[in-house]
């Protein structure tokens, strides 16, 4: 009966010590993403726009801890494999690494529900919801981020009707004014 | 007629033949800009899938998420909130000494700009604790920001939450500045921006910037 009791507890503080480990969480995701890869001596970061797209991902959508620790697994993978090339630049990068490297990060979005396409123009992720999350590129380069849009928009006047009327009415003004003067002068020299 | 008169008449007619079709061209570009614009945008639209590398997107309507809010304190889980898609009118801008009252919309292209006040997909929404960034025209919504002074109370209400924030302070900036905005820090705070244009006329590269700083609200966990 000891024994068996013994036994019991044995287990039941394995199960209470162990599960914490192995339940990924949002926050961890986000860290493992913004701690890079180290790469022949270097961190390599990931682009801001990277991290924003996974925490606007994760905010729009509730993941259970088996995807999150899926995607924590793609993320190693994924880190070992670039790591252990020793070349920093993703651009330096073989084909066949980069092309690893993508498919990883498709598998990662797969497992989290997702679809991942890379184009030349950006990396476009869409969730079950069809909500669409993307970060635009300049090229293949992955970490080739295109700057973008200014995060200050344009809001004033230029894209209003009043621009376009009042640049119409100089115009008329102006051609008004013109014709008037020839037709003035015109007056003055028949006259003489 | 006298050999004055013609010379003059054949000057003037040269101009007229470079004058006349300049500006005739231009008006006709204006006028049909100004009233087919809004029926052609819809063809060509269409007419840009033949060059688009995704399939059309036909997407859904954007949402109005936003209601009365029953939180302004504590902390409320992502899971139990509906996350805007691009377009939702999620919130409501409340700004008591610029009387800005509007609905806030995810996401600021100018469909949304048109229609209130648009938050950018580059940084974050209340309750993130990051740098939230809201955009208005200068002759819409946000023609009377130049009012808010240090110290006034804005208010951005959403389905969630309620959120409260202080002006600290106002200035013009250059758009392709820099330094006028930062989006790593992990601390809540509001940055409400317009175009500064002293003709009203013309685009300008300025910006009347409103940075907020956060007073409460409940923060989104996951």
């Amino acid at each position: 009966m000891k024994k068996i009791f013994t036994l019991v507890f044995v287990l039941a503080l394995t199960v209470m010590f162990t599960v914490p480990v192995f339940a990924a969480t949002e926050k961890d995701v986000i860290n493992r993403a913004k701690a890079g890869v180290k790469v022949d001596g270097q961190i390599k970061k990931v682009p801001a726009q990277y991290i924003k797209l996974i925490e606007d991902y994760l905010a729009a959508n509730t993941l259970t801890a088996t995807q999150l620790g899926d995607a924590l697994n793609r993320m190693d993978d994924a880190g070992k494999v670039w790591a252990e090339t020793g070349i920093y630049n993703f651009g330096e990068l073989p084909t066949s690494v980069r092309s690893q490297l993508i498919s990883l990060a498709q598998s990662a979005a797969r497992s989290v529900g997702a679809t991942l396409n890379v184009t030349r123009n950006g990396i476009r992720v869409v969730d079950p919801s069809g909500r669409v999350f993307t970060v635009p590129i300049n090229s293949a380069l992955l970490d080739d981020i295109a700057p973008g849009s200014s995060i200050w928009k344009q809001t004033g006047a230029d894209n209003t009707a009043e621009f376009i009327f009042w640049l119409s009415l100089t115009m008329i003004v102006l051609v008004v004014s013109v014709l008037a003067v020839q037709k003035i002068k015109n007056q003055k020299h028949e006259s003489k | 007629m006298s050999k004055n008169n013609e010379k003059i008449k054949r000057k003037n007619n040269r101009w007229k033949i470079i004058l006349y079709p300049i500006v005739f061209s231009f008006l006709t570009v204006m006028i049909y800009t100004a009233v087919l614009a809004f029926f052609a945008i819809n063809y060509i639209e269409a007419g840009s899938l033949f060059f688009s590398k995704n399939g059309p997107d036909f997407g859904r309507e954007p949402a109005k998420t936003y209601t009365e809010p029953k939180l302004s304190l504590g902390t409320v889980k992502y899971k139990d909130i509906e996350f805007p898609f691009d377009g939702d009118e999620f919130a409501r801008l409340i700004v008591g000494p610029a009387d800005i009252d509007t609905p806030v919309f995810y996401n600021d292209s100018p469909k949304e700009l048109q229609k209130g006040v648009g938050t950018s997909r580059m940084a974050y929404i209340p309750g993130q604790g990051r740098t939230i960034v809201m955009g208005g025209h200068n002759y819409g919504v946000f023609s009377d920001l130049e009012k808010v002074k240090p110290g006034d109370r804005i208010e951005v209400k959403t389905h969630y939450g309620e959120y409260v924030y202080e002006a600290a302070e106002s200035k013009i900036i250059h758009f392709e500045d820099p330094d006028t905005y930062d989006l790593e820090p992990e601390e809540e705070n509001l940055i409400l921006y317009t175009c500064h244009s002293e003709t009203m006329v013309g685009a300008t590269p300025y910006r009347l910037v409103v940075y907020c700083k956060f007073i409460s609200g409940p923060s989104l966990i996951h």
